[in-house]
């Protein structure tokens, strides 16, 4: 058991423990108390506060000094863990906003996410504004809010403008509703943030500014983040349009001038030197007016249909298509850029009526028989063949020529692409393909470019689904009247 | 052409396809009347062309709106339209409004004069049908209702024979789904079907059904026959 010499221990144990569960005030408390105990319940003469003997004056003055020290200490103690608690947690808060806008892409997200979060944590109203064409506009509000009254857009402009706080509360217009802090990134300014609430006196103690300061860091470089990608895309797709232009700009140049140069000198050499023309070369002059003029309406005609694609313009008319109907009909219309081609037809004989477009699906395949016949020699043959593949059908082109380089079999759909030959480019717009490739899709289809395993050659095939209710129709079939 | 010239009217604002077309109908003896703009033509309609040749997109007047205002005027004349590529919807209105047959812009003088004999040809038909159809190998007897193929007698059912029959009254000239659906069934008729029929009719009267001379497909609007010889 104790000796009395160290019941002293037990008080300061007890004065240690109010300290750290309760603070520097209740331990000081304490220690005057277990001092006073001390004294009237141990130290001779007992239950009287008087202390006869010096060495017990002496040890209830250390007593006392060091109840007083030891509270101050564990005080601070708990006072110091107590604050790094609240640092942990904020710090967790922080970590969990800047984690949640790291993964929000679109700007509407990242204000709303910055505006949530502030609201939360310092339980304020918030509004955000951003300048919107040069004038500030209030883009997101936790509660949601879309307008603000006369004083606090001025409050808002005055801090956008000054980079510096305004509003309730600060040196500048306190007599807006709401305080308002410029938010900015190393980049300069981005917006600005107002808050308030309902409380009278001030709106935020330092430690709440310096959280709201962090907070809105974040929120800003956020918002910048998403600003930049915003920014990035526009100069992307700048770049693109740019290149496409290029690409354009060069195939206008060749396509529409090498017809035309064709065109002219004919006419030109008609006019001016008939006479000295024998009745073959008229004719053949003639001819060439006639098949260059053609060719200027194909490439002007697809470059019509690019244009659609692009614009959206391209609304599919689908309706039930025989496919051999339709390749019985673009053969008729190829029939002049296909005359030094055989053209071989290895339809199946049941195929079922697809949902298609017939004009847009004629144009595809007048596109891959241009194609096949200007990439393969004259006198080789240019195969068609349809046949059933579960519940999609198959439709290829297949031509003899010198077939597509394993690494381009994608890139021959791309705008303006060529198959580039060492020594000249051939004749062609570069836009088929990629016609091609949108119109099919639009009807739903696949489109894709191979070489033949049986021999040299491209292979394209185009796939399209076939209706679960359709009816394949043989050739004996009769329909019901 | 005897005596009497054949009267053309030309609707067109473009005066180079004006020319063109004075030129090259001149040479086949078809006399030309020019209409720059709609008010014009419904002028020169007074002189009783025998034809009209319209190109739908005009300065003043809707190119639709001036078919119907024709038509309005004179329901027997036939009309002939230049329409540009890709407005498919555009010519089977057309069509329906009462035009003869399309041409898409542009167009080869051949193919102009070979729509405006069709259109021609076909409005004498309609007073005095000749019994006897012949387009190439195909021969098709109205009266006795015989289809041949060369020298080979085709067995057709009632309904193919009713959809040749239809085809050769207008032969030479594009007849549009509705047309002939509203001729062989009725208009809410699916499409599909005439599908079918044509497919079927091809099988016998065609040599390569794959590959059709007679029946010509006219994507996205409809079927014309080939033209008698």
């Amino acid at each position: 058991m104790f000796g009395i010499e160290n019941v002293d221990l037990v008080f300061l144990t007890a004065v240690v423990s109010v300290a750290v569960r309760f603070g520097l005030l209740p331990s000081l408390l304490a220690s005057v108390a277990a001092s006073l105990c001390y004294n009237f319940f141990f130290l001779p003469p007992v239950y009287t506060f008087t202390i006869t003997d010096p060495t017990n004056v002496a040890a209830f003055f250390f007593f006392m000094l060091i109840a007083v020290l030891v509270s101050n200490v564990a005080a601070r103690v708990r006072s110091q863990a107590m604050t790094a608690n609240s640092r942990i947690r904020t710090t967790e808060s922080l970590y969990a906003f800047s984690r949640k806008l790291a993964g929000t892409a679109t700007l509407d997200d990242v204000l709303w996410a910055t505006a949530y979060q502030i609201a939360l944590m310092l339980r304020v109203r918030v509004v955000l504004l951003l300048p919107e064409d040069h004038v500030l506009t209030v883009k997101a509000g936790y509660p949601p809010e879309d307008q603000l009254d006369k004083a606090d857009l001025a409050a808002a402009n005055w801090a956008w403008g000054n980079d510096r706080t305004a509003g309730r509360g600060s040196d500048t217009l306190p007599g807006a509703k709401r305080l308002f802090l410029p938010m900015r990134t190393g980049r300069g300014p981005i917006g600005v943030i107002g808050i308030d609430d309902d409380r009278t006196g001030p709106l935020l103690t330092p430690d709440q500014r310096r959280l709201l300061d962090a907070l809105v860091d974040q929120g800003a470089l956020a918002i910048e983040r998403v600003l930049l990608v915003e920014d990035m895309d526009r100069v992307k797709r700048t770049v693109e349009s740019d290149r496409l232009r290029a690409a354009l700009l060069t195939s206008i140049s060749h396509d529409l001038k090498t017809p035309l140069a064709s065109v002219l000198g004919a006419a030109s050499t008609m006019r001016d030197l008939a006479s000295g023309l024998s009745e073959t070369e008229k004719h053949d002059l003639l001819a060439t007016i006639i098949d260059e003029s053609e060719r200027l309406n194909r490439f002007i005609a697809n470059l019509l249909d690019m244009t659609k694609l692009e614009s959206g313009a391209i609304v599919p008319n689908t309706t039930r298509q025989d496919i051999g109907e339709i390749v019985g009909s673009v053969l008729r219309r190829a029939s002049k850029i296909l005359a030094h081609h055989k053209i071989s037809l290895e339809l199946a004989v049941d195929m079922p009526m697809l949902e298609l477009d017939a004009v847009l699906f004629e144009q595809v395949l007048f596109n891959l028989l241009d194609n096949a016949a200007k990439y393969s020699p004259a006198g080789t043959t240019i195969s068609i063949r349809s046949q059933r593949d579960k519940d999609s059908m198959m439709l290829q082109i297949l031509d003899e020529g010198d077939g597509i380089p394993p690494t381009e079999l994608e890139s021959v759909f791309d705008k303006f692409y060529r198959v580039q030959k060492v020594d000249h480019v051939r004749p062609g717009t570069g836009l088929g393909l990629a016609i091609s490739r949108g119109f099919v899709e639009a009807m739903r289809g696949t489109i894709t470019a191979a070489n033949r395993t049986d021999r040299r050659g491209a292979v394209l095939t185009i796939r399209l689904p076939i209706p679960s209710d359709a009816v394949a129709f043989s050739n004996e079939a009769d329909a019901a009247a | 052409m005897n005596a009497m010239p054949v009267k053309v009217l030309v609707i067109d604002d473009e005066p180079p396809i004006r020319k063109l077309l004075r030129m090259g109908l001149s040479t086949q003896g078809y006399e030309i009347l020019e209409a720059p703009n709609g008010k014009t033509a419904l002028e020169l309609l007074a002189q009783n062309p025998a034809l009209i040749i319209l190109d739908l997109g005009l300065p003043d007047i809707q190119g639709h709106e001036l078919l119907r205002m024709i038509r309005g005027r004179n329901d027997s004349v036939p009309i002939v339209v230049l329409s540009s590529r890709g407005d498919e919807a555009g010519k089977v209105q057309a069509l329906d409004l009462g035009a003869d047959d399309y041409l898409t812009k542009p167009f080869g003088m051949d193919e102009l004069l070979a729509r405006m004999r069709a259109a021609l040809r076909h409005q004498l038909q309609v007073h005095g049908e000749r019994p006897v159809f012949r387009s190439g190998d195909l021969s098709v007897d109205l009266v006795r209702r015989i289809v041949k193929v060369g020298e080979r007698e085709v067995k057709l059912s009632p309904k193919e024979y009713e959809l040749l029959r239809v085809l050769v009254q207008h032969a030479g000239k594009v007849l549009t789904h509705r047309f002939l659906l509203k001729e062989l069934w009725d208009e809410l008729t699916d499409a599909q079907y005439l599908r079918v029929y044509v497919r079927q009719l091809r099988q016998k009267i065609e040599s390569d059904p794959e590959r059709p001379l007679f029946v010509l497909t006219e994507t996205g609007i409809g079927y014309r026959l080939r033209a008698a010889d």
